[in-house]
C-alpha cells in the first residue's frame, strides 16, 4: 500500500494529539460527574423546568439538573409543587454564585419568587461511577483484543488495539474540545463505537483468511478493500441515524448523539485508512 | 411451482407489511377482533433515562459526633447497599448514581410506585435486639436476614434473621424454657414485639413473626438489615421529586434514528445488489421487525441509552451480515456456478464464517447481561441481535431469492451477478 507509513504516522499523530487535548482541555462538569452546585428555589406558582433549564445554561452552567417538588395524591396521581431543586455544574474558575444570580435575574422575567433560596456547593470531587461503570467494558474489550491475537496472530491483535485505542482516544479528545459533559450517554456512545472498532478489525480479519484460501494475490489489500465497503456503508448508517437524534432530540440525548457521531467518523476513518496502511506496514516488517 | 412462489412472495410481503405496520406504530389504536393495538413505543420496557422517570437525590452526611469520617467512602458504601435493596425489591430498570462525593442519584422509571421504594432506601438498616436495657445483637452480629414468606398455619409472616457463629451461643442461652423476651428494632422503631423461644435455639436462626398487616414491616426488616448498615446520615432532597417529560420525545427520536439507517441500509442493498439485494432487503426488514419485538418481549431487556446503543449496533451487525452473505453468493457465481448453486454453496461457504464472527458480539453480549452492571442493557440487545443476524442471513436470503427464482426471475445480470468478478 502506498504512503502507508505516512497514514500511520498522521494517525498516531492526531491520536497524540487528541490525548494531550484531554489534558489540556479539562471535561466539561456535568451534574453526575462534577462539581455539583444546589440551589433550592421556592416560586409564587408553577413553574416550567424546560425555562428554569434554559435559563441556567443561558447563564452559563455547563450542565443543569431540575427537579420538581411533587406530592403523591393518589396511587398513580401527583401534584405538582411551586418548589424546585436545581443542581447545576459551572466551568472551572467561575463562581456558582455569579452564574446563579445571572440565571435569577433572567428567571425573574418570568417567574416570581418567593423564595429564592441559598447556594449550596456539593462536594467536587469527580465521581468514580463512570470508571466502575466502565470496568466490565474494559474487560470485554481486553478479552476481544486477547481473542483476535490468539485466533488471527499477534499482528491481528496489535491493529484491533490500536483502532480501539485510536477510536476511545479520539471520542474522548473531541469531547473534551467540544465541551461535551461526561455522563453515562457518553460512556453508551463511547462502548458502541469502541465495539464498532473491534468489528472492522475482525471483519478485515475473517475476510483477509477467506481470501488467503482461495487466492495467491495481495490478500491484505484485497481485504481492506472489502472492510471499506462496509465501514463506508455501516458508518452512513449509523451516521444518519445519529444526525436524526441530534437534530430532534432532547438535550440530552444531543450528547449521545453527538459523542457517538464523532466516534463513529473517527472508527470509519480508521477502518477505511488506517488499518490497511497498519496491516500493510506490519507485513512487510514481518 | 411459479404460481406457488407467486403466491409466497405476495404473502411474505403481506406479512412484512402488517408486522412492519404493527411493529412501528401504523396500527396504532386499531382493533382487530380483541386485540387493540398500542402506540409503537408503549410496548417497550424503557429505562429512566428514555422514557418519564421519578428522582430522587439522597445525600450522606457524617452522623453525630462521628469525628474524623470518610463521607466519599460512605457514599460508595450506601450506593452498594441502595443497589442490593432495590434488587431484593425486584425494582426493574433503576438506575442509582454516585453524584459527587457524597449524593446518590436513583431514577425510578415510569411516574408511579416511588415512595414505597424510597422507604426501603432511606432507611439505615440499624438492627438492634435488646433485653431491658442490655443491648444483645446488633448488625455485626447478624450474618443474613431472611424473608421466610407467610405460614397458613399460624397466619403470620415469617423473618428469619440468621446470627453468625460469635452470636449463635448467646442465642442459646437466652432461649429455652423460663427465659425472657427479646425485644426486636430497627433505626430506633419496634418492629415485632417481643422474640420469645421456650425451646433452645442452637442453630443460630431467630424466627421473628409478623401479623399480616404488617408485611410491609417484615420485608423492610428483611431487606434493610439484610443489605448492610449504612452508617451515615442519610437525606432524602425533600421528598421525591419528578424531572417531569424532559425525554419525553426520546423514544420517538431513537425509533425514527433506527427507520433512517434501515432506509440506507435497503437503499445500497437495492442499488448494488439488484434482486440479490431486494431479498437481502426483505430480510433486513424482517431481522429488524423481529429485534423491535424482541426489545418488546425479552424480559431481561429494559430500553436505556445503553440499550438503545446496543440496538442501533445490532441493526449494523445484521446488515453487516447481510452483505456478507451476498458477497460469498457474488463470489460462488464469479467463480462459473449457476445461479441456484451460488445461492447455495456461497450460503454454505460463508456460513462458518460468519457463525464465528456473530458468536463474537454474542458471547460479549452475554458477558456484558451477566456483569456488565449499568451497560447490561446494551449487552443483551448485542447478544439478540447477532443471533438475529445470524438467522436472518443465513437462512432468509436464500429463501426468499429462490422464491425469486421461482417465479420465473432467473436472469443472472437482475441479481447484480457477474463472471470473474
Amino acid at each position: 500500500m502506498k504512503n502507508a507509513k505516512w497514514i500511520v504516522l498522521l494517525s498516531c499523530l492526531i491520536t497524540v494529539a487528541l490525548l494531550a487535548c484531554c489534558f489540556i482541555f479539562p471535561f466539561s462538569r456535568t451534574v453526575e460527574a462534577g462539581g455539583t452546585n444546589l440551589i433550592t428555589v421556592e416560586f409564587n406558582d408553577s413553574f416550567d423546568r424546560a425555562v428554569v433549564e434554559n435559563a441556567m445554561r443561558e447563564a452559563g452552567a455547563t450542565d443543569v439538573l431540575v427537579l420538581k417538588q411533587v406530592s403523591r395524591t393518589g396511587n398513580t396521581s401527583f401534584e405538582e409543587g411551586t418548589s424546585a431543586q436545581i443542581y447545576f455544574s459551572v466551568p472551572d474558575g467561575t463562581e456558582a454564585k455569579e452564574v446563579y444570580d445571572k440565571a435569577e435575574e433572567i428567571l425573574s422575567q418570568t417567574f416570581a419568587f418567593k423564595y429564592p433560596g441559598t447556594l449550596s456547593t456539593l462536594s467536587a470531587s469527580l465521581t468514580k461511577q463512570s470508571v466502575i461503570s466502565l470496568w466490565p467494558v474494559l474487560i470485554v474489550l481486553v478479552v476481544l483484543l486477547a481473542y483476535a491475537a490468539l485466533r488471527f496472530g499477534i499482528r491481528t491483535g496489535v491493529i484491533a488495539a490500536a483502532l480501539t485505542l485510536m477510536t476511545g482516544i479520539a471520542v474522548l479528545g473531541v469531547t473534551a474540545i467540544a465541551r461535551i459533559g461526561l455522563s453515562h450517554y457518553t460512556i453508551a456512545a463511547l462502548l458502541g463505537t469502541a465495539a464498532l472498532s473491534e468489528l472492522f478489525v475482525f471483519l478485515f480479519a475473517f475476510t483477509k483468511r477467506d481470501f488467503a484460501k482461495r487466492t495467491a494475490g495481495n490478500v491484505t489489500e484485497a481485504a481492506a478493500k472489502r472492510v471499506t465497503v462496509f465501514a463506508v456503508l455501516l458508518s452512513c448508517m449509523a451516521i444518519v441515524g445519529l444526525v436524526s437524534v441530534l437534530i430532534l432530540g432532547n438535550a440530552a440525548l444531543k450528547g449521545f448523539a453527538l459523542t457517538a457521531l464523532i466516534g463513529t467518523v473517527f472508527s470509519a476513518c480508521a477502518a477505511v485508512f488506517t488499518l490497511p496502511a497498519l496491516a500493510s506496514l506490519l507485513s512487510k516488517a514481518n | 411451482m411459479k404460481i406457488r412462489d407467486m403466491i409466497r412472495l405476495i404473502v411474505l410481503v403481506l406479512v412484512v407489511v402488517f408486522l412492519g405496520l404493527w411493529a412501528f406504530g401504523g396500527l396504532e389504536g386499531v382493533t382487530i377482533g380483541t386485540t387493540r393495538f398500542l402506540r409503537w413505543d408503549g410496548i417497550f420496557r424503557k429505562g429512566a433515562d428514555i422514557g418519564s422517570k421519578y428522582t430522587a437525590i439522597y445525600t450522606i452526611s457524617a452522623p453525630e459526633d462521628a469525628g474524623n469520617f470518610d463521607v466519599s467512602a460512605a457514599t460508595l458504601n450506601a450506593k452498594r447497599i441502595f443497589e442490593k435493596r432495590l434488587n431484593a425489591l425486584g425494582a426493574e430498570g433503576v438506575l442509582v448514581r454516585q453524584m459527587n462525593g457524597n449524593a446518590i442519584r436513583v431514577e425510578l422509571p415510569g411516574a408511579t410506585g416511588s415512595s414505597e421504594v424510597d422507604e426501603f432506601l432511606h432507611n439505615p438498616g440499624l438492627f438492634k435486639v435488646t433485653q431491658g436495657d442490655d443491648l444483645i445483637f446488633t448488625n455485626k452480629d447478624v450474618k443474613s436476614v431472611k424473608m421466610v414468606g407467610y405460614d397458613a398455619t399460624s397466619g403470620q409472616v415469617y423473618v428469619d434473621v440468621h446470627l453468625n457463629n460469635d452470636a449463635k451461643e448467646r442465642l442459646a442461652n437466652l432461649t429455652g424454657p423460663g427465659t425472657g423476651s427479646l425485644s426486636i428494632s430497627m433505626d430506633g422503631t419496634e418492629v415485632s414485639a417481643t422474640y420469645s423461644s421456650s425451646e433452645t435455639i442452637k442453630n443460630g436462626v431467630m424466627r421473628l413473626p409478623f401479623s399480616t398487616s404488617n408485611y410491609t414491616k417484615a420485608l423492610m426488616l428483611a431487606i434493610c438489615v439484610d443489605s448492610g448498615l449504612i452508617d451515615a446520615t442519610i437525606t432524602v432532597s425533600d421528598g421525591m421529586q419528578t424531572e417531569g417529560s424532559a425525554s419525553g420525545n426520546a423514544a420517538d427520536v431513537l425509533g425514527i434514528a433506527a427507520l433512517a439507517m434501515v432506509l440506507v441500509a435497503v437503499v445500497y442493498l437495492i442499488a448494488a445488489h439488484k434482486l440479490l439485494g431486494v431479498s437481502a432487503a426483505i430480510s433486513l426488514l424482517i431481522s429488524v421487525i423481529a429485534l423491535d419485538f424482541f426489545g418488546a418481549t425479552f424480559t431481561w431487556l429494559r430500553v436505556n441509552a445503553c440499550g438503545a446503543a446496543g440496538l442501533a449496533l445490532s441493526i449494523l451487525i445484521i446488515t453487516m451480515a447481510h452483505i456478507a452473505a451476498l458477497f460469498a453468493v457474488r463470489q460462488q457465481f464469479a467463480l462459473g456456478k449457476s445461479l441456484t448453486a451460488a445461492l447455495d454453496d456461497g450460503m454454505t461457504g460463508v456460513r462458518a464464517q460468519l457463525l464465528e464472527l456473530l458468536a463474537i458480539p454474542a458471547v460479549i453480549g452475554i458477558g456484558l447481561w451477566i456483569a456488565g452492571g449499568d451497560v447490561s442493557a446494551f449487552g443483551i440487545a448485542l447478544f439478540g441481535g447477532s443471533l438475529l443476524a445470524a438467522a436472518s442471513s443465513l437462512l432468509l436470503i436464500r429463501h426468499i431469492a429462490k422464491i425469486f427464482i421461482g417465479i420465473g426471475l432467473s436472469d443472472a445480470a437482475a441479481y447484480g451477478l457477474k463472471r470473474g468478478e
